[in-house]
């Protein structure tokens, strides 16, 4: 009870906290709702836990009725230990998966007890319930918990090594000590050396079902033990000097891991998917304070153009000179096609030139417009559909970087189209029209007047649909 | 070059280990190690004379460490005590510089598919360098630790096997 109080008074003097710095910080409350966003789980420490108190209450009846479930119910105690590992025959989903001596062994114990400490939940039926954590790195909290050594308890068991269940065995210092991998930096080490130690040395030191993975997950201190394991990669991580979870490893990220939720449905979990213990799995531990903050860069999809060729286009050459250069187009035995693709709102129709390419610099750039047959090019106007200008790409002698690479130039014209449309004009016009500086009108003939011939490889009129594809 | 006069120990399983493989430079290859089963403690004695100045520069220098690699560590059966490692000089002084705890990885009898023998790394800097600036012969022990409270000592019930132990340099990646 008194456990409750504090778990509510923490929570109190939370609301307090946020309410103050609502007050204080005004436009910015969303980053105040944040800052202060209640985790409803807190894993307390074991040691002050009497058999009354809350958690282990919870933990032990729902121990109770996972031991009364057949073993392939994925919420039994038999199958969740054997997730971890077991010697029964028989194959199951997620069965004798737990992680040792991999770069997953931090990541797939913190799903594992994540699910399960769901399930206790669900089976307790204490929608609170908090897995508590074993400190034995306390030196008052050396013997097993006295709760678990209680034969009437379903927090007991026999297999476990002599003096444990009596309370006369204890763990030696050297098996709890965290200052072997606490100062190590990277962090496949640091992982291996809690593995080593506290991790095995607990497992070895205790024995019996604990000390082999097969049976270690039967014994209901294993789960406390591994909460302590979990909270100690929050603790190495919050040294900060360089720390970090290995978030440019991409097998670590993405390889995804076989679980069940509290209601026997499988669940999949990647370890991008625990960096984060308070923010992504709402729990902390006592007396951890605030949690370090990891996050996998977000890879997003990028977007591309699927393009489908509608209408192919005359060759189109530009030749030096002055003059504007008019291209006839048929459109009559495309034009139920391009009415399709105008009434889709997914898709919009362009003008594509690739393979664009001059010899030299002409000199001027080209608007390009798309109008029925006579019509006098006009910027301010529908018909007019962009500019092609080429600088760097596409001029051979100026390539300097390199392989030759033409041009290619993309507009969209559905609006040009459709006040072609609008003309029932079975014919559309495309023209390029140089153009060069503003001068005076004396020199405008020199200024826009095209030096090198400009040679389109493909135009066409295309459909096209963004996109998007993984990387 | 160096001495193996006795030797006793155990084992733990942990990889990754590799990261900075090519930056790390073997100063010391021991033989391979194999405790037998019901032992309590072995030491082994490694005569260093002739890389003694190289450990001791290295131990001095910040930015590198002294590491003792155990490679290749397996049990037949689970050893049911682990192993705390020290290092010192003979009849001397020792520092603790970890432990060698087989669980999950190591054991064949408990091998789930392919078997993969442990390996565990322990910087031995501070220790090595201490025991150096008295000797140049050091001693490496394995003293099998079980619970606390036992009236006998803790004794292995598995020979422990050591395939490939060394000590290298590497960078450090510790804050100190």
């Amino acid at each position: 009870m008194s456990l409750r109080r504090s778990r509510n008074r923490l929570q109190t003097r939370r609301k307090f906290l946020k309410t103050t710095a609502a007050a204080i910080a005004g436009a910015t409350l969303f980053d105040v709702e944040k800052l202060f966003a209640i985790t409803s789980h807190v894993r307390l420490d074991v040691g002050p836990l009497t058999a009354a108190s809350p958690d282990l209450v919870s933990y032990a009846k729902a121990i109770k009725a996972m031991q009364a479930l057949p073993v392939a119910d994925p919420l039994s105690w038999a199958y969740q230990a054997a997730i971890h590992g077991t010697t029964l025959s028989g194959s199951h989903v997620a069965w004798n998966t737990c992680q040792h001596g991999t770069i997953f062994f931090w990541s797939w114990h913190r799903m594992y007890l994540y699910w399960f400490e769901r399930i206790i939940r669900k089976m307790s039926g204490n929608p609170n319930f908090a897995l508590p954590y074993w400190n034995y790195e306390s030196a008052g909290e050396r013997n097993l918990p006295a709760p678990f050594r209680n034969s009437a308890s379903s927090l007991y068991t026999v297999n476990r090594g002599v003096g444990w269940n009596a309370g006369t065995a204890s763990l030696p210092s050297s098996a709890v000590a965290t200052s072997g991998f606490m100062p190590t930096i990277p962090y496949y080490p640091a992982q291996s050396g809690c593995e080593g130690t506290p991790h095995a040395t607990v497992h070895v030191t205790i024995g019996s079902w604990m000390g082999v993975i097969s049976t270690a997950a039967q014994d209901p201190i294993f789960y406390l033990h591994h909460a302590n394991i979990d909270r100690l990669w929050n603790l190495w991580l919050k040294q900060g000097g360089g720390r970090s979870d290995p978030l440019t490893d991409n097998t670590w990220k993405t390889t995804k891991w076989t679980f069940f939720d509290e209601s026997g449905k499988e669940v999949h979990m990647t370890s991008c998917d625990v960096l984060r213990a308070a923010e992504q799995l709402d729990y902390v531990y006592q007396k951890e304070g605030k949690q370090a903050t990891e996050y996998c860069p977000k890879v997003l999809p990028f977007p591309i153009w699927e393009v489908e060729a509608i209408q192919p286009l005359p060759a189109i050459k530009l030749p030096p000179g002055p003059d504007p250069v008019p291209f006839r187009v048929d459109i009559s035995q495309f034009a139920q096609r391009l009415s399709a693709v105008r009434a889709d709102q997914k898709q919009e129709l362009a003008l594509q030139l690739t393979g664009v390419e001059a010899d030299r610099q002409p000199n001027v750039y080209w608007e390009v417009y798309v109008a029925p047959p006579g019509a006098e090019p006009n910027p301010e106007s529908e018909s007019w559909i962009g500019n092609v200008a080429l600088f760097g790409h596409g001029i051979h002698d100026e390539h300097q970087h390199g392989e030759f690479q033409p041009a290619e130039f993309s507009f969209p014209i559905a609006r040009a189209l459709d006040a072609a449309a609008a003309k029932n004009a079975k014919e559309i016009q495309l023209t390029f029209v140089p153009r060069g500086a503003l001068i005076s009108a004396a020199d405008a003939a020199q200024a826009e007047r095209n030096e090198s011939t400009l040679t389109v490889g493909k135009a066409e009129i295309v459909s096209r649909r963004l996109t998007t594809r993984q990387p | 070059m160096f001495l193996l006069r006795t030797l006793l120990a155990a084992s733990v399983a942990l990889p990754a280990l590799a990261a900075h493989a090519s930056m790390n430079k073997t100063l010391v290859r021991l033989p391979p190690i194999s405790i037998p089963a019901g032992t309590a403690s072995r030491t082994i004695e490694v005569d260093v004379h002739e890389v003694r100045s190289e450990l001791l520069a290295a131990a001095k220098d910040r930015s590198r460490d002294l590491v003792l690699d155990l490679e290749q560590i397996e049990a037949d059966r689970n050893p049911e005590v682990f192993f705390e490692i020290s290092v010192g000089v003979p009849k001397g002084p020792s520092r603790s510089v970890g432990n060698l705890a087989l669980y999950g990885v190591g054991i064949r009898s408990e091998a789930r598919g392919q078997f993969l023998p442990a390996h565990i790394q322990l910087v031995i800097t501070d220790a090595l360098s201490a025991a150096l600036r008295k000797s140049s012969t050091v001693e490496i022990s394995f003293v099998a630790q079980g619970a606390g409270g036992s009236a006998t000592p803790a004794r292995s019930v598995s020979a422990v096997r050591v395939g490939n132990p060394s000590i290298f340099i590497a960078p450090r990646t510790r804050s100190n």
